[in-house]
């Protein structure tokens, strides 16, 4: 029965196939906020991180097969607070996804003062195990289709692995696998998804004739993501070594 | 340390001012010179350096992830780089 409801759902994205493929969607990014912050230095921070709720967008652009997400100014901000809100999405750089090839790929961050500007270019695993349900709704007046996906994970720190599952509603009527951040990989254009404690909902969609915004990540050294997580932590290991050997 | 970079996480004001706003544009260029050079050099560990580890370690140990963790050291490596290379409007005769 899930397999026939599949099968439907990608006869409906064949028959949408001659339709326009260049597409800007707008995100706008929303986190649950616990109740029990407390006065401590990281919660202050944390307290003013969630007075950004609502106010973090984004924008995906796709063309065909090729999709960039970027935030809207949000990390160059020179107000802290909005950067760090902008990060809580797990976003860091402009992301590339290369939907045919099921590759992710973004430049490392300069807020690691200790690697250059495009030192490294990071490669992203591609969520692969989507569970696609039968339950739908509507959002902007398309049918939207659950799925979800479990055994994601990003690194809070190199030692610190965090599991998580995600639940994104896609839309086969708009026939592209692009998604916000590293989530894509679906049978149409994700509308909505959450996962951790964030939420991201697509508020504007605009159909383009031609498409200019998308810039390749550039990069020296590929590397994966665990690579690269081990490779930052072993340079911060590195200098705190060398400082607490210039002290003593 | 941490609690000045959580003091001017909140200092909006400080921010939001135009004046101060422009002349922190105009310091980003003399800021990305002066990190790049800084991380050229064998042994560059001045001041700012220290307070960028420092603080990406204290952010840690806070509970903030990586990222976040370089952001914040970030914010205060670029702070304290204000004052250690003032623009030539800034400088005390």
């Amino acid at each position: 029965m899930k397999n026939i409801f599949i099968y439907l759902i990608l006869l409906i994205n064949f028959n949408c196939l001659a339709q326009v493929k260049k597409i800007i969607v707008d995100y706008t990014l929303y986190f649950a906020e616990p109740n029990n912050l407390t006065n401590n230095e990281r919660d202050k921070i944390m307290k003013g991180i969630y007075k950004k709720n609502g106010l973090i967008t984004y924008k995906l652009y796709v063309n065909d097969s090729i999709s960039y997400f970027v935030d809207n100014e949000g990390l160059n901000s020179s107000d802290l607070l909005t950067s760090l809100a902008t990060n809580k999405s797990l976003y860091d750089t402009p992301i590339f996804s290369d939907l045919s090839k099921k590759k992710i790929y973004y430049s490392n961050s300069t807020n690691f003062i200790f690697f250059k500007k495009n030192q490294y270019l990071i490669e992203h695993p591609v969520v692969s195990n989507w569970s696609i349900s039968s339950e739908n709704k509507i959002i902007d007046n398309k049918v939207c289709y659950k799925a979800t996906s479990i055994d994601n994970y990003y690194f809070h720190t190199k030692d610190k692995k965090i599991e998580f599952e995600i639940t994104a509603w896609f839309c086969p009527e708009i026939p592209v696998s692009a998604g916000p951040v590293f989530f894509n990989n679906l049978p149409g254009l994700i509308l909505e998804i959450s996962y951790l404690d964030v939420r991201l909902y697509a508020t504007r969609i605009e159909f383009i004739e031609t498409e200019k915004f998308i810039k390749k990540p550039e990069g020296k050294t590929i590397v994966n993501y665990e690579e690269y997580v081990i490779l930052e932590a072993n340079k911060i290991e590195e200098m705190t070594k060398q400082i607490n050997s210039k002290k003593n | 340390m941490f609690s000045a970079i959580a003091m001017m996480a909140f200092s909006v004001s400080s921010f939001a001012e135009t004046n101060f706003v422009e002349k922190k544009e105009l310091k980003n260029e003399s800021i990305s010179e002066f990190q790049e050079n800084l991380i050229a050099t064998s042994w560059g560990l001045d001041r700012c350096t220290i307070l960028y580890v420092s603080t990406y370690n204290s952010a840690i140990a806070q509970g903030f992830n990586s990222t976040q963790a370089g952001r914040i050291a970030t914010a205060a490596f670029n702070e304290c780089a204000l004052i250690e290379n003032p623009g030539p409007g800034d400088r005390q005769e």
